[in-house]
């Protein structure tokens, strides 16, 4: 679960505001996601979310913890696949993950397990040894994929996770999202691509110029807008 | 003129589009809009910049400071020689050859290994417009190297000889083209050499090889250096160049451009000085045009080919590969391997170790005159152990603030410390982490200083046991300033590793701050010295010293890390 309450954050000492009062719930066993028009506000939340960045002003709770007052706690409840995949080069993809999974305390039993899953349906069993300098920018998407799920989190949070993934690895994707949310956990990512949001999300929410915009379940929303299709919906709403 | 070349079709437009890629490049190479950004639209720590200009005017100033003095012998020594020219032609043959030698390397990493060849390799840019581009931007950076080489001699010579408007004229054009014909020579070599041997693959391997190969120059300089009594005043530099004149002219002959740039601006009045200026110039711009040649016909194929990484696609057994650790330890490691795997950083920092034993083995052993049975006889007896261990302390902080690993641990991970963010670990534990490893490696470059003290200057073991005692929370000390310093004031913004390091302040900083610290102990050992305290008390105080300064100077590290880890962007 995702509580936002009344967050803002701003850039340039308050010139640029990147989010304004921000304020959302994500259930527990929902996908919700997070759209928007570039530079709309969709990745300064996250970074929030994740503890990359602090908010000027407001709350962020995850599964009931505030990311600020005790963040190692909630950071161990958080999956983060970041929207680019930027990874220590000089470390083999094995590495990468087996560094991953000593920081969250994984044991090898349950590390192993995973990994066998994982990059069996990745199909990255054999570029695992090598090092990440020699992986495409999908490969490294899926190793950031891969290393976000190891520690089964309660929370995973994804920043436009299907660019760069090939109609395959974002099909496997699509289902590893859906499958998070059976065991009754939350996914949270950030796209603008309608057509995913419409249809893998039980809800969505639009923010533009760092508000949101609209919030609900696709059937709210369309209601709310005389059952115009997704598009003109979010063309309309982030017009303005 | 507009009109003129606006009826030239393409002309105006290839000039236009080879002036705006040069000025690209430019931009990009020294960061200037990330400059003007940083410290007037974001007004982020000016002061940063003032400090970064005044300490490059005080270092120019130093070295100018010795420089002209070298000079002025030299130039009397020609004098006496009856060759006013000599100088200009040392001079200007010295800066051929850094040029030649050190371009080579230069002109590699800017032609084959910056990033943004990834960028200019799809826009419609004939290769040898980027390359020449790619050229301007380093004949630039000679050209502030050479100012400081060649300006100096030139106004030397000048003012001794009494000359004319002509003569400055001429020399602005000898020092404008003094780098082209080595520097050209360094790229066509660079562009066949890739054409043939991909390199690129091998781009750490080559990384290596440079360091090594600057390692040995350095070996060898200092050999000679030593080998010949020290010039430190005018008159031994006259006397030396005297005894050697022959081989200053056979230096200067085996690269005759020198001898033409010389003769065109000691001859400036005679036709000899023009013939030889146009020489000059013609040779240069000969070279210049090859280079042009050369790029358009082998420079792509060379950058593709380097464009591909090799994987080895091996399958890796995972039973035997997954063992769990701590979080430390994981920590450790990951900083470990981050930082070995990256010849930049390995090869800056683990050659100290070698580098100072071999200053101290070369000065003393390579030269009798330094007196190494005096200064054995001193280190040996016990009853010294006062003084041996301090300078012994001395060195050892010395050499922690040269390893660079600490003053970039978290500079160092650029662009990937969002991981370190998200991570469910506390700061201190990754500060810590950052710690142990810089202060281990420290141990390691410090230690063969230590056998050296042992084995050379027979220093007996309870005096190096004591100065153990006294280095280890010493070298902490290093360590930790260099990660105060880092944690405060972090570089992330690099594209390239050499920027983490070789390009990063907080190196300096951290270096000023330590020779700071040299200054406050030895302060403190004097004073007490004179207060008659006694030796053993000394060290005693000295030692609890530095560790309560290791608590403070700890507990303040971890509250700018903590601020770095969870507030700062």
């Amino acid at each position: 679960m995702i509580e936002l309450k009344n967050v803002s954050k701003s850039y340039n000492n308050g010139k640029i505001k990147a989010v304004d009062g921000l304020n959302l719930v994500v259930n527990p066993g929902e996908i919700f996601g997070f759209l928007g028009p570039n530079g709309a506000g969709k990745t300064t939340t996250i970074k929030m979310i994740v503890g990359i960045l602090k908010p000027d002003e407001g709350e962020i709770l995850v599964d009931g913890i505030d990311i600020q007052k005790n963040p190692i706690e909630a950071k161990k409840k958080i999956g983060y696949v970041p929207d680019e995949p930027y990874i220590y080069d000089k470390l083999t993809g094995l590495e990468y993950l087996n560094f991953i999974a000593d920081v969250y305390g994984i044991s090898e039993k349950e590390r192993r397990e995973k990994l066998e899953y994982f990059l069996e349906i990745f199909e990255l069993k054999n570029a695992i040894g090598d090092l990440i300098q020699s992986y495409s920018h999908g490969m490294k998407q899926k190793l950031l994929i891969t290393a976000a799920l190891l520690h089964s989190p309660s929370v995973w949070i994804l920043d436009e996770p299907m660019t760069g993934l090939d109609p395959r690895s974002s099909f496997l994707l699509k289902e590893l999202m859906a499958n998070h949310t059976k065991a009754g956990f939350t996914v949270f990512f950030s796209t603008h691509i309608l057509e995913v949001a419409e249809r893998l999300c039980d809800r969505i929410a639009i923010i533009n110029k760092g508000k949101i915009v609209a919030c609900g379940t696709m059937e709210e929303i369309k209601k709310q807008h005389e059952w115009e299709s997704l598009e003109k919906i979010f063309l309309e709403l982030t017009e303005k | 003129m507009g009109v003129i070349r606006k009826n030239i079709p393409g002309a105006d437009g290839k000039m236009k589009k080879f002036i705006s890629l040069l000025k690209t490049q430019i931009n990009s190479y020294y960061g200037i809009s990330a400059i003007k950004y940083k410290y007037f639209v974001e007004k982020k720590q000016r002061w940063e910049l003032d400090l970064a200009i005044f300490g490059i005017v005080v270092g120019v100033a130093v070295f100018l400071f010795i420089y002209v003095m070298q000079l002025e012998g030299l130039f009397a020594a020609s004098i006496a020689l009856n060759q006013p020219q000599l100088m200009l032609a040392i001079v200007l043959f010295l800066g051929q050859i850094v040029t030649l030698i050190f371009g080579f390397f230069w002109v590699i990493s800017v032609f084959y290994f910056s990033d943004d060849v990834k960028i200019l390799l799809p826009l419609p840019l004939q290769p040898y417009e980027i390359l020449l581009s790619k050229y301007t931007v380093i004949l630039v950076n000679e050209y502030a190297v050479l100012a400081l080489l060649l300006l100096p001699a030139i106004g030397i010579y000048g003012i001794g000889t009494g000359a004319g408007i002509l003569y400055y004229l001429i020399a602005l054009v000898v020092f404008l083209f003094s780098p082209v014909i080595p520097l050209s020579i360094d790229s066509i070599i660079a562009l066949w050499l890739m054409r043939f041997t991909n390199l690129r693959k091998k781009k750490d391997f080559f990384t290596v090889l440079i360091s090594i190969l600057a390692l040995m120059f350095f070996f060898v300089f200092q050999y000679f250096v030593n080998r010949n009594p020290q010039y430190t005043d005018k008159d031994a530099v006259v006397d030396f160049l005297i005894k050697n004149a022959d081989l200053a002219k056979m230096a200067t002959k085996s690269f005759p451009p020198s001898l033409w740039g010389a003769y065109a601006m000691s001859d400036y009045h005679s036709l000899y000085g023009f013939f030889n200026l146009l020489l000059f110039i013609a040779v240069s711009l000969i070279f210049t045009g090859f280079l042009a040649l050369s790029a358009q016909k082998v420079y792509f194929k060379a950058l593709m080919a380097g464009q591909e990484i090799g994987a080895k696609k091996k399958t890796v057994a995972l039973e035997r590969s997954m063992k769990a650790s701590g979080a430390l330890k994981a920590l450790i490691l990951r900083e470990w391997k981050l930082f070995i795997r990256v010849p930049v950083y390995a090869m800056n920092v683990l050659p100290v170790a070698i580098i100072v034993p071999f200053i101290f083995f070369i000065s003393f052993v390579g030269n009798p005159q330094m007196g190494l049975e005096k200064a054995v006889q001193y280190t040996s007896s016990p009853t010294n152990w006062f003084w041996v261990s301090i300078v012994g302390l001395l060195v050892s902080l010395f050499l922690a603030g040269s390893t660079s690993l600490s003053s970039t641990a978290f500079s160092r991970e650029g662009k990937m410390f969002y991981i370190s963010k998200i991570l469910p670990i506390s700061p201190s534990l990754q500060l810590r982490a950052k710690l142990i490893l810089g202060s281990l490696v420290s141990i390691f470059v410090i230690l063969p200083s230590y056998i050296i003290g042992w084995y050379i200057f027979k220093i007996p073991l309870v005096t190096v046991a004591i100065t153990v005692f006294l280095s280890l929370p010493g070298v902490l000390l290093i360590n930790i300033l260099g990660l105060l310093i880092d944690s405060a004031r972090p570089f992330f913004d690099w594209d390239n590793p050499q920027k983490a390091m070789k390009g990063n302040v907080n190196v300096l900083f951290t270096l000023v701050l330590t020779l700071l610290s040299l200054l406050i102990i030895l302060t403190i050992i004097f004073l007490l010295k004179t207060f008659n305290v006694s030796e053993i008390l000394i060290a005693i105080l000295i030692e609890i010293l530095i560790i309560l300064a290791d608590l403070k100077l700890y507990s303040l590290t971890k509250d700018f890390a903590t601020k770095l880890y969870f507030e700062k962007e």
